[in-house]
């Protein structure tokens, strides 16, 4: 048996109408009495809030630049080749690109309508399923399948798209790698699909990812005074960029060995006993084996790249040349000794932090050539073990080569 | 590409863990104040001696005289050296601890003792009618016939081959301490019968005897402080070990013969007492020094009215023979005699010394 509604309703009025609320003041101050009083707590969860909405707010808003700027001239294109049958392929200059467009607002708009990021270009073209492919050759734009036309004129106005251009103009950043696939990037829904919108603004298209692998090599001045000794040192990279049109953040770690020539402790110790026995010892640290961090923050001027960052570094291990000469005279005893020993670290201190400033330069296929300068804030010589002092803000430049990876998704 | 990234990332990890965790220790001592060193006058002329400068070197040795450790330093650099000895004492006690007992006692130096400490004679024996002759060796030194003295201080291994008239003969060997403090003695009364019946007794001096280890020609007998039991009739030697309350232990022996009674040689230790030592060299000092090639000693020379005080002394270290080495700091005024002349020299000094104690 089931209760119908009619008589759950008639259960309920019955039983509010035995039950009888009397109104206490006190009850109020109680109640008053339990509430929070401040509640200075809130703040942080409301700048939390604020915080958090304003950058997933702000990201969208740098990225529709971005997505202007790095568009603008792949919708340029488009844009042209849509609305003219056939261009003859002539000689680009971005000026003159500029000019031609800067002076047609309107068409712009229409343009960014329909323009779209390469990424969603080429998630529709392979959404489709097409396999027409343009390739950007140094004079020429070509589409060797598609509709069955061997060659597919440029829009008006573009004489030629010269390659490098061609890619700023594809992707909008120079650190959107896209090299090596920028031949044959798939671009068919660009041809085919006039009304291609701007529609997929997730964090990974606001945020390009890549990964970079580099070799590093560098000298720095001594880390003790008075030296004339320059060190030098080298190793390999490896860490992950974050891209937005103007601006990168980086991330990696970097092993080094610097190399040293002036680290050294020279130490005479006679030790008395029934005679007494002489000791000279002689530590050299030939080598320091860093771990180093990389934190940048750069700004990118097309295949220019001006960096800021920190470079925190651990020294976890060393080469240390070890000499030790026992003589004792009354015996007439002497013994000499020599090795190598790694990971002797009594001499150095460990923790370093570099604030550095850089400048890269983009080649082609995914290749960038840097340098870095920085400033050794912390002491990293342990006095009582190395001849000499600290040296105060030691100098270093480090070039590096890197090759960035762009991981598909 | 993952793959190498986290091939990367181990290789990373596995270096910074054998980096961070492998930590070579170079051990590099540091300089020290000179340990051993002598400074002071000889014969008014100053002189510094200091082990590890100039060659100087201390030595540290135990020297023997007449079976009596002698613990010693000798601080030397080739032109001069000072050497400090420290007789033992307390030699009948076995489990005399000399380094805590030369803390107890108020050093003194040794003297070189002129007079006979005692006097070994065929006519100390009552059947010396009965023997021919005595060849006395001491520590297996050939002494004289029939009649030896022996001056000097020492522990002595003293045996007597004696030839009997009826042309046999036995060896009977004895431990004499002489010009040493005995803390207990005895000495065995024995008799024997024709049959090979031994009664045999100790008769001890300054201590009391808690047990004694009866022993013929190396087998035991019945242990306790006096044996009567049949032995075989061709024995010869008997042996006690006596040990007393106060930790002495002295063994004594004597010869019997059941088969010729006028062979029994009786213990022959009682010479220990006869002249009654007047010394006890028991922690005395020496000390020698040679400078120039001219050797000085203490003993010879007259140091009634010399001082030696310690005024430290700690345990050091061992030493290259692996001997234990106490460091002795002391405030010494001597006279010291030339070894090979008449000359008598005064010395003053202070000295960290170091000596072999054992």
């Amino acid at each position: 048996m089931s209760w119908t509604d009619e008589e759950i309703d008639k259960v309920f009025n019955e039983a509010a109408g035995k039950q009888v609320f009397d109104y206490k003041a006190e009850y109020w101050k109680e109640m008053e009495a339990m509430l929070p009083k401040e509640k200075s707590k809130d703040f942080l969860w409301f700048f939390t809030s604020i915080l958090f909405v304003g950058m997933i707010g702000f990201m969208p808003f740098l990225n529709s630049n971005k997505s202007l700027n790095t568009t603008a001239k792949l919708n340029r294109d488009l844009a042209t080749y849509n609305t003219s049958p056939k261009v003859e392929t002539v000689s680009s200059k971005e000026a003159q690109n500029s000019n031609q467009f800067t002076g047609n607002e309107s068409q712009i708009d229409e343009l960014n309508k329909e323009a779209v990021t390469s990424n969603a270009i080429e998630k529709n073209a392979t959404e489709n399923g097409a396999e027409n492919k343009l390739t950007l050759n140094k004079n020429k734009v070509s589409n060797n399948s598609l509709f069955g036309q061997s060659e597919l004129p440029l829009p008006n106005g573009v004489e030629d798209i010269n390659q490098n251009e061609a890619k700023e103009s594809l992707v909008g950043n120079e650190h959107f790698d896209i090299n090596g696939e920028l031949e044959t990037l798939t671009v068919e829904t660009i041809l085919t699909e006039s009304s291609l919108q701007a529609r997929d603004f997730s964090f990974s298209n606001l945020v390009r990812t890549s990964f970079y692998i580099q070799g590093i090599a560098g000298l720095s001045q001594s880390l003790i005074t008075p030296s004339d000794n320059i060190s030098n040192n080298y190793g390999i990279g490896l860490g992950v960029e974050f891209n937005k049109p103007r601006i990168s953040f980086i991330l990696g770690m970097n092993t080094l060995v610097s190399n040293h020539k002036d680290l050294e402790l020279n130490r005479v110790a006679k030790v008395y006993g029934f005679g007494s026995e002489t000791f000279n010892y002689n530590i050299d640290y030939k080598s320091i084996y860093n771990i180093e961090g990389v934190i940048d923050l750069a700004y990118n001027i097309r295949k220019h790249q001006l960096r800021l960052g920190l470079r925190p570094s651990y020294s976890f291990s060393s080469k240390v040349r070890f000499s030790k000469m026992q003589l004792d005279v009354v015996n007439s005893f002497k013994n000499e000794e020599r090795s190598d020993i790694y990971g002797f670290m009594e001499g150095i201190n460990r923790i370093g932090l570099k604030p550095t400033i850089g400048y890269s330069f983009r080649l082609n296929n995914g290749m960038a050539f840097g340098v870095n300068s920085g400033i050794q804030l912390m002491k990293l010589v342990n006095e009582d073990f190395i001849n000499g002092v600290n040296n105060k803000l030691p100098i270093d430049c480090q070039v590096y080569l890197r090759k960035s990876i762009q991981i598909r998704k | 590409m993952k793959t190498q990234l986290y091939n990367y990332l181990l290789f990373l990890s596995i270096g910074l863990l054998f980096g961070a965790c492998s930590k070579e220790k170079i051990e590099i001592p540091e300089s020290n104040n000179p340990v051993f060193k002598v400074e002071g006058t000889m014969n008014g002329e100053s002189f510094s001696l200091v082990a590890g400068d100039n060659d100087a070197y201390m030595h540290t040795m135990t020297q023997n005289s007449n079976g009596v450790n002698v613990f010693t330093g000798i601080i030397d650099n080739g032109d001069l050296s000072f050497e400090l000895g420290v007789y033992d004492g307390y030699l009948d006690v076995l489990s005399s601890n000399s380094a805590a007992q030369l803390l107890n006692v108020t050093p003194i130096y040794s003297k070189r003792q002129l007079t006979p400490l005692a006097n070994l004679s065929k006519d100390m024996f009552d059947n010396s009618a009965n023997i021919s002759q005595i060849d006395w060796y001491v520590n297996d030194a050939f002494m004289g016939v029939n009649n030896v003295e022996i001056i000097e201080p020492g522990n002595y291994n003293v045996c007597a081959m004696i030839s009997f008239m009826d042309g046999s003969s036995k060896t009977l060997c004895n431990e004499m301490i002489l010009g040493y403090q005995r803390s207990a003695n005895c000495s065995i009364n024995s008799l024997i019968s024709s049959n090979g019946f031994l009664t045999a007794s100790i008769d001890a001096t300054g201590g009391t005897v808690t047990n004694v280890e009866w022993i013929v020609d190396g087998v035991q007998l019945t242990a306790g402080m006096n044996v009567q039991q049949y032995i075989p009739i061709n024995s010869s030697l008997l042996e006690a070990i006596v040990h007393f309350s106060n930790g002495v232990v002295r063994t004594k022996r004597v010869l019997v013969n059941a088969l010729n009674i006028g062979n029994n040689v009786e213990d022959f230790t009682e010479a220990e007492t006869s002249i009654g030592s007047v010394i006890n060299r028991d922690f005395n000092v020496r000390l020698k020094v040679n400078k120039g090639g001219i050797q000085y000693e203490s003993e010879s020379a007259d140091n009634s009215s010399s001082s030696i005080v310690l005024t430290n002394y700690q345990y050091y270290g061992k030493n290259a023979s692996g001997n234990n080495v106490y460091k002795v700091s002391a405030e010494i005024i001597a006279n010291v005699k030339e070894v090979n002349g008449t000359n008598v020299v005064p010395v003053s000094f202070q000295a960290e010394f170091g000596i072999e104690i054992q």
